[in-house]
């Protein structure tokens, strides 16, 4: 083989072998070791492997009361399943709402269970005032006791929680929203530790249970 | 594609490729917003202006780095492994998501495509028909497959586009596999006529 010819495939192996190299390493970066496809099987994963804590946030619950559901200062046991709707949803939310209250039922039949509270969170604060979480609340029989429906004070409030949790919310063109919907469970302190498909709310309270 | 892409490209001047390639990158810049906010308007618009505002800016190039691609490109082998993980990566939901979401990711999209268009152009002009033949097949089985993944997926697979952009997309990365692979079928056929004469 001519020199030059020589040096050209030599050329061509060590740029193959370095495009492959960085294409390998980026893909196993971008699908969590090979684990995830979309960006919501990768935000179940890492929330396993590196927790995000989520900041302290302000709410305003269905009966009008101003709260900060995590970040107190005392720690305690308690742990939250939190869902991320919109109360005009006919589709996904209901169904979450119809979960939450049977987990609701099953939560109250056990004595264990009551470090664990639901909290369902509307990322549309432009409709969803007070009288609309109360509707919704009320057509889920959620009790305030084990059950809070609540809107973020504030857009940046809510801004900041979808940035951190990884939520995001799309328009579906038909004057609602797509968002990716399932329970997240956050400890006491912020950390947000698993997050569970919305459909499987047992799984979310064995779990929930065992903390 | 091919050899009729190859001999017009070469009837074009650096100018004219300059103009492509402005007016390419131009629309991208300009049309940001519309062609990403549909998930097939981004896969099937964006991504093959980027790869043509590549090709521009590679017809400009060749001039002057020529022999320096082609020393790296033995057989339009390196110029067609890039372009394939290039695209191979951007049909990955959550890569797509990621170049939605952030900016550095969004820089690496528009990088990566350019320079896959610029590295095709070199490719197409130097590699054997069987090596044509071997990565627009890939290429169109990939995208092909992909579409058909999208189309039937139960669930929303991109956080930033609904069930029903992703349908659409899946319908039209299936046209375009095809698309793509009959225009190189058609480019090439005088070629491997030619070739099927002298033998």
């Amino acid at each position: 083989m001519p020199r030059v010819a020589r040096a050209s495939w030599m050329g061509t192996g060590i740029s193959l072998v370095a495009i492959i190299g960085f294409a390998a390493a980026a893909i196993w970066s971008i699908t969590f070791g090979l684990r995830g496809l979309t960006t919501e099987d990768i935000r179940r994963l890492r929330v396993q492997s590196e927790p995000p804590v989520l900041g302290s946030l302000q709410l305003t619950s269905s009966n009008g009361a101003s709260f900060r559901p995590w970040g107190a200062p005392q720690g305690s046991r308690r742990v939250w399943l939190v869902t991320f709707m919109y109360t005009r949803c006919p589709t996904l939310c209901t169904a979450l709402g119809i979960e939450f209250e049977r987990l609701q039922r099953a939560l109250g039949q056990d004595p264990r269970d009551d470090h664990v509270r639901l909290l369902s969170i509307s990322f549309d604060p432009a409709h969803d005032d007070t009288g609309a979480l109360q509707a919704y609340a009320a057509e889920h029989h959620a009790d305030p006791a084990r059950w809070i429906v609540a809107v973020p004070s504030g857009a940046s409030a809510l801004a900041k929680l979808e940035r951190e949790a990884g939520i995001v919310v799309i328009k579906d063109g038909l004057g609602g929203y797509a968002h990716n919907a399932a329970i997240h469970v956050v400890l006491d302190d912020g950390r947000l530790v698993r997050i569970f498909a919305f459909d499987n709310p047992q799984a979310a309270l064995t779990w929930a249970r065992a903390l | 594609m091919g050899a009729r892409v190859v001999a017009l490209s070469r009837r074009f001047s650096s100018r004219n490729a300059l103009l492509i390639a402005a007016f390419a990158g131009l629309a991208v810049f300009l049309l940001r917003d519309w062609l990403e906010g549909d998930m097939a308007r981004h896969m099937v618009i964006e991504f093959p202006l980027l790869l043509l505002a590549g090709a521009a800016v590679g017809r400009v190039l060749q001039e002057r780095f020529g022999a320096q691609i082609a020393c790296c490109n033995q057989m339009g082998l390196t110029g067609f492994v890039f372009a394939s993980l290039t695209l191979a990566y951007w049909m990955i939901p959550a890569a797509l998501d990621a170049a939605l979401g952030d900016e550095w990711m969004a820089a690496a999209k528009y990088v990566s495509l350019v320079v896959s268009g610029a590295l095709l152009r070199s490719s197409f002009r130097v590699a054997p028909l069987a090596v044509q033949l071997f990565f627009v097949g890939n290429f169109a089985l990939m995208t092909a497959t992909v579409g058909l993944i999208y189309q039937t997926a139960p669930q929303q697979l991109c956080l930033n586009y609904g069930t029903d952009a992703q349908l659409a997309a899946g319908e039209s990365l299936v046209a375009l596999a095809v698309i793509s692979a009959c225009t190189w079928c058609v480019s090439v056929a005088p070629a491997f006529l030619e070739s099927g004469a002298d033998a």
